[in-house]
């Protein structure tokens, strides 16, 4: 009967080429995954950006430069790089399935629904979707991420006296 | 060296007093302030989006209700709560000081509002305030320094049915650019302005620090006030590791109603109600889904300000109800109605109990323990009958529906632990704010509230420390 190694004499070889290898395919692997996690992602957003906004017009490629300046932002208001990647890729089901998101933990709900909240916030104060002078026919235009420790003022439907 | 004043803290209540004593004291007099934390310019808070470096909340432990029940918000650092605050600063009404003879629950201020009119009048000076003079809430003596900010829609909605009752907000974010700050633009992020608008030390009390007499130390963290009998002599503190002492004619505690307690009973004080009656308001949220009707066109991040649920015979059991209604940017998700929504931020009076306290953690004595067992049942009849109450009080509106949220973990107003009162026996301090029995050491801020009314405390508590100075020093 085969005994095994005792554990210090337990041993993973690999070769150089071995780990040149390995180490090539973790690159690419990544280079396409980073993209491919990246579109995933808006896709989520864009998914939930139409269930709360409902029929807009707006080119494809200026509404993925609001989602990828989205991205950066939510990720400086929740303080986490990688949170948002994260959040959808662990729950994406979530923005679709109300039975799903119920059985979340408390604060993956929480920062869901953060989320969307700045989503929305973020679409309706950065882009001239509600502009009264922009044209019916004129499609929706990103004009800037409404963060206010970069912007200042971004609340356009706030109303002054002077 | 001996100093005339020693000041513990550089939130409101020692900025105010201190600015106050300076006036009084002598060119020659020597003032000295410590704070524990650092001092976090206000380009520094916003590169960091955040108050301090300092985690606030790894400086006490909560027992009873649990950390996820209930929390305590303050902020460490060169102006304390003056940071993080959201600028909101209604005065009291006249019976939230004689709450026990009007309505024979709870205790009695020391002091009546008439008393603390003159210097309610005088922080709203320091602090340009924004708000209504004419068809004010309050009895006054002085208009407000700013013009009051612009409602939204449905709040004047509300105005206009509710013409004595509702108001503009009372707040230090301003409506008009004043010197050292911009005109609030409605941002909704109040802990920390983004454009520095809100009042903050950091822009209204520099002053108190070009003045000559003041030295201030930062990162010093003061451990113990030294007594000999029934006289402060000084305190000691920790600064780089090392303990100092220093002495003093004169000791302000402004060190908030967690610190204030922990601080004087780790200093051997002792008194029955040193620490008892922690406590601070009761609030929950109300979204109302409003049909048709846009709102959201206000100048500032809290525009409304209602006391329809305030004053009546239901105060002998249910605790007073204050209506803050907010301009926030938060929309609701519903495609064409964001804006046809309105956020009420709904701030209950409660009464301080005993059995909910501050000492110093028996696990670690630098640390607070913060014990709290639980709401009062006239907190939480308030909160019940503020929900039966809102659909009524809200229906000039067109409502589509109403949801509440459950009562918040914090309303970040902490209060109570060295109660005011004329009786040794049963108050920590006097209706000056002198400790009753080490008469040159005065306790200042929030602690000293004998009840928790629904207003924003922060008001309230400055007029009592210029007061206090004037009193002091009179």
């Amino acid at each position: 009967m085969s005994q095994p190694n005792p554990p210090s004499e337990r041993k993973t070889r690999f070769s150089r080429r071995t780990l040149l290898m390995s180490s090539a395919l973790v690159v690419v692997a990544a280079g396409i995954a980073v993209p491919i996690a990246s579109a995933n992602v808006n896709n989520a957003l864009k998914a939930y950006l139409s269930q709360m906004v409902g029929e807009f017009e707006m080119e494809d490629r200026e509404l993925n430069r609001f989602l990828d300046d989205f991205r950066a932002y939510f990720a400086d208001v929740v303080h986490d790089k990688g949170a948002l990647v994260l959040l959808i890729a662990k729950y994406e089901r979530a923005f679709y399935d109300s039975l799903f998101r119920s059985l979340l933990p408390g604060k993956a709900k929480g920062t869901l629904e953060k989320l969307e909240a700045e989503l929305l916030q973020a679409f309706l104060l950065g882009t001239d979707m509600l502009d009264p002078k922009r044209p019916a026919s004129q499609p929706v235009r990103y004009e800037y991420m409404p963060d206010p420790y970069v912007v200042g003022c971004v609340n356009r439907f706030a109303t002054f006296d002077t | 060296m001996n100093y005339d004043l020693i000041v513990v803290g550089t939130g409101f209540a020692g900025n105010f007093f201190l600015k106050r004593a300076l006036e009084k004291l002598p060119e020659s007099a020597r003032v000295l302030v410590l704070e524990r934390g650092k001092m976090t310019t206000h380009a520094d808070q916003v590169r960091m989006r955040a108050n301090s470096e300092t985690d606030a909340a790894s400086l006490i432990r909560q027992t009873g209700m649990s950390p996820e029940e209930k929390r305590w918000v303050f902020n460490v650092g060169f102006g304390g709560g003056s940071n993080c605050w959201w600028a909101g600063t209604p005065r009291m009404l006249p019976s939230d000081f004689r709450i026990r003879s009007q309505y024979g629950v709870g205790i009695d201020w020391p002091i009546s509002y008439d008393e603390l009119e003159p210097y309610y009048c005088d922080a709203e000076e320091a602090m340009s305030i924004a708000g209504p003079s004419e068809n004010s809430p309050y009895r006054r003596s002085r208009p407000y320094p700013l013009p009051p900010h612009r409602l939204t829609e449905p709040e004047r909605i509300v105005q206009k049915t509710y013409p004595q009752t509702f108001f503009p907000q009372p707040n230090a974010r301003a409506s008009r650019a004043v010197p050292s700050r911009a005109r609030c633009c409605a941002n909704g992020v109040c802990g920390l302005c983004p454009v520095d608008s809100k009042f903050t030390a950091l822009n209204g009390f520099t002053s108190n620090y070009d003045d000559p007499r003041v030295e201030l130390r930062l990162e010093s963290e003061v451990v113990q006030v030294d007594r000999e009998g029934n006289l402060a002599r000084g305190v000691t503190y920790r600064s780089g590791g090392k303990l100092h002492s220093v002495s003093g004619d004169t000791i302000v505690l402004a060190a908030n109603a967690i610190f204030n307690p922990h601080l004087m009973m780790r200093s051997g004080f002792e008194h029955p109600r040193l620490g008892r009656r922690l406590h601070e308001q009761l609030s929950f949220n109300a979204f109302l889904y409003l049909d048709g009707l846009d709102g959201f066109q206000g100048s500032t991040s809290v525009t409304g300000q209602g006391y329809m649920l305030y004053e009546g015979e239901h105060r002998r059991e249910a605790g007073a109800v204050l209506m803050e209604t907010w301009n926030v940017p938060r929309y609701r998700p519903e495609p064409g109605k964001w804006r046809q929504f309105m956020e009420v931020y709904v701030i209950v009076e409660d009464l301080p109990l005993d059995e909910n306290f501050v000492e110093p953690d028996p696990e670690n004595p630098d640390r607070a323990r913060a014990h709290y067992q639980r709401h009062s049942d006239y907190g939480l009849n308030g909160v019940a009958r503020a929900r039966e109450k809102i659909p009524d009080v809200f229906s000039c509106l067109p409502i589509e529906k109403i949801e509440f949220t459950p009562i918040r973990d914090t309303d970040s107003h902490i209060q109570g632990t060295t109660m005011m009162g004329d009786d040794p026996a049963t108050s920590v301090v006097d209706r000056d704010s002198v400790h009753h029995e080490v008469r040159n050491l005065l306790v200042l801020g929030s602690s000293t509230f004998p009840t928790g009314p629904a207003p924003n405390p922060t008001l309230t508590l400055s007029a009592l420390a210029i007061r206090a100075a004037e009193q002091y020093y009179a």
